[in-house]
């Protein structure tokens, strides 16, 4: 009896209706026809042609397969429950997302400033400078050193933070946002796979 | 005053901008506002540009704080300037009362099943009002 193992992802995008295992997850046997042979397996039949998330078990993978082929063992290496996204292929229009991305990008660099001044007033930092000055120094008026030095270490500061500029980066370490991007897209898809489990929905 | 006092005070004002700047940012990121933005628009693939954006609105709206110096937009600035910050601000209040589950524990104590919609509704009209009062004063 020969042995199949499949690893499923925490989500596949999909654009073809007809879905083969091949396509959803990655599928290893010693032998190496067995192995091509299960990842033609069809698995699912999409019927609405539109943009969707399935949820599915591991173990309808599972049935399917031994429908087709009886005598092997199946191992599954990866996610339990998990995620096909389905896509229609359509050509994708690029300037909707680009247009997004520059609204977005016009709302953080604003709101960055805006944030950046909330704090600056509410830690009330001119005040600062001025006993900066008085205490530090023993000046009466201050000669502009803090303002400018701070001006050049708060950039540098957000850089060393984010870990680059544009695309120049700094070392080759993941950045904050690219983590935390991946962390929120994980609990999106774990939540959608509960919801569609506790309505029922999940493919078993 | 020395050479070595303006050295002084350089490494005081270098040192205090990194550091605000570490902290402040950190908590952007770690509320998730611009997260929760690339998400709602579905371009998680510019989250760099969206940094390098951070930076600079950052570098550029602390000089404006500190010399007052001010840009010569005109209208159509200040009105960008206006709603960005609001949606930007408007995100940081909602995320942060995401983070501190404000809302799962509320609806835990009620015993409220639905109708987080409504509360969502509530809570972003509350906001307006709120700001409203605050700065134009009057209904």
């Amino acid at each position: 009896m020969s042995t199949v193992y499949i690893k499923p992802e925490l989500s596949c995008v999909v654009s073809n209706k007809k879905v083969y295992l091949g396509d959803i997850c990655q599928v290893y046997a010693q032998d190496a026809a067995l192995a091509k042979e299960v990842r033609k397996i069809e698995v699912l039949h999409i019927e609405k042609a539109e943009k969707q998330k399935i949820a599915v078990s591991v173990l309808f993978l599972i049935q399917k397969i031994s429908d087709v082929k009886k005598d092997i063992t199946i191992v599954n290496t990866g996610e339990s429950d998990f995620l096909i996204e389905y896509e229609p292929p359509v050509p994708k229009k690029k300037w909707p997302g680009q247009l997004k991305a520059a609204l977005v990008s016009i709302v953080v660099f604003f709101g960055s400033a805006f944030t950046i001044m909330t704090f600056n007033e509410d830690a009330n930092v001119s005040e600062v400078f001025t006993r900066i000055y008085t205490v530090v120094a023993g000046m009466e008026q201050g000669n502009n050193w803090l303002e400018v030095s701070y001006c050049v270490g708060l950039p540098l500061g957000i850089l060393l933070f984010f870990n680059h500029f544009s695309s120049a980066k700094l070392s080759a370490d993941p950045t904050p946002l690219q983590i935390q991007m991946r962390q929120y897209e994980q609990q999106e898809d774990t939540t959608i796979i509960e919801n569609e489990t506790r309505k029922g929905k999940r493919m078993e | 005053m020395s050479i070595w006092m303006n050295v002084l005070l350089a490494m005081i004002g270098l040192g205090g901008g990194m550091l605000v700047a570490g902290g402040l940012f950190a908590f952007l990121v770690t509320v998730g506002v611009v997260t929760r933005l690339a998400a709602g628009t579905k371009t998680a693939k510019f989250v760099m540009l969206y940094e390098d954006m951070a930076l600079l609105g950052g570098a550029i709206g602390n000089i404006a704080y500190v010399y007052g110096a001010g840009l010569p937009t005109g209208v159509v600035g200040f009105a960008l300037y206006g709603i960005s910050s609001g949606i930007f601000t408007g995100c940081l209040a909602a995320a942060l009362a995401e983070v501190i589950n404000m809302l799962p524990v509320l609806s835990e104590r009620l015993n409220m099943k639905k109708g987080m919609a409504v509360v969502m509704v509530a809570f972003a009209i509350g906001k307006l009002v709120g700001a409203w009062v605050h700065l134009i004063g009057g209904i």
